[in-house]
């Protein structure tokens, strides 16, 4: 398996508009979690007026490290840039990184960032790739699922059945789309059989409409409460570690 | 279900009643996953004009967002725990 990923991406911190028109030239693409924590030289630069070729650091459990600033964005091109993830969404606290490379990313440009804060901008936020399949088993791989390397990520039932009703489940929840691939992508997940979706003390949730609301036999939906609190570990943890953790003094 | 890329209709809401069990477990704020998930669906949805429309998020019909906060209040309200407590 290459560790190099080649891609086109776009990192859109929390609060920054949605990136339509990257979207639109790519609409087939999945999102990482990331984080912007640039060097304070860096960051020096990004808010003031010198636009040189910089390194720049993005990362979280699932994040973007280095790269070259082009003029006039806040651009990569064929730069040197690693892709930091925990190995093991399960139980592992030990980030690793992998180095990538991004092929003509940038974050938003500029003056698209009007209008947020610094911390916003140092705050969590998403990276868009393109759903290279390369790029993806290289991604996927470093969580350890292997296992869903063969298939392409929305052939599977619950990703496709989350993505598409709303369009939330592929964006909404950063790391909800990685974890619920390697869930949902057991072949033995794909039963058709709905069954009443109970709540712990066995009474029946309802839809909006009051009718009993079904889930699959096969998805357990502590699953999701599980994942969504290993994902907080896990930034925690890579934090602590210092992979990712915003420059000291840059946050304020 | 299955391995084919058509949505099964049954799962559709709890697919997003998980979207609100993940993100809230997670500690993202609601208001921002409905944000989110408005403007991808503005990108990538294509609702039937007839579906009612939610009156903040314009984009995402009316059932989307009661799932998805449904999702949430789920988990604060612990009707659905994970598994560590549940088993306590």
């Amino acid at each position: 398996m290459s560790d190099m990923i080649v891609c086109d991406f776009v990192f859109v911190p929390n609060g920054a508009p949605f990136p339509t028109d990257w979207v639109r030239r790519h609409p087939d693409y999945i999102t990482l979690p990331a984080r912007f924590t640039g060097s304070p030289a860096f960051m020096q630069r990004m808010f003031g007026k010198r636009r040189a070729q910089d390194r720049y650091k993005f990362s979280k459990s699932a994040g973007i490290v280095g790269g070259n600033q082009e003029p006039g964005t806040m651009g990569v091109r064929q730069s040197e840039l690693s892709l930091s993830r925990a190995q093991s969404a399960k139980s592992s606290s030990v980030s690793q990184v992998l180095p990538v490379s991004l092929r003509s990313g940038d974050f938003m440009i500029r003056d698209r960032w009007t209008g947020l804060t610094k911390d916003q901008l140092l705050g969590p936020g998403l990276a868009y790739l393109e759903r290279d399949p390369s790029s993806l088993t290289a991604f996927l791989s470093a969580s350890g699922s292997n296992d869903i390397m063969d298939s392409p990520v929305d052939t599977h039932p619950g990703v496709k059945a989350s993505a598409v009703p709303s369009g939330s489940a592929a964006t909404a929840a950063t790391e909800f789309q990685a974890q619920t691939v390697n869930y949902m992508s057991k072949e033995t997940r794909t039963s058709h059989t709905a069954v009443p979706f109970l709540d712990d003390d066995g009474k029946q949730v309802l839809k909006r409409d009051g009718m009993p609301m079904m889930r699959s036999g096969d998805v357990d939906p502590h699953f999701f409460i599980d994942a969504g609190r290993t994902a907080v570990q896990m930034d925690l943890e890579t934090n602590l570690l210092g992979v990712g953790a915003p420059v000291q003094g840059m946050t304020g | 279900m299955g391995t084919d890329r058509t949505p099964t209709e049954h799962f559709i809401e709890f697919s997003n009643v998980a979207i609100g069990l993940y993100a809230s477990a997670a500690g993202l704020p609601e208001n921002s996953v409905l944000e989110i998930a408005n403007q991808y669906a503005q990108v990538r949805s294509n609702f039937s004009k007839t579906e009612p429309m939610n009156d903040t998020y314009h984009f995402l019909r009316q059932v989307n967002v009661y799932d998805i906060q449904a999702g949430y209040e789920l988990v604060r309200s612990t009707r659905i725990r994970d598994t560590a407590r549940q088993t306590q």
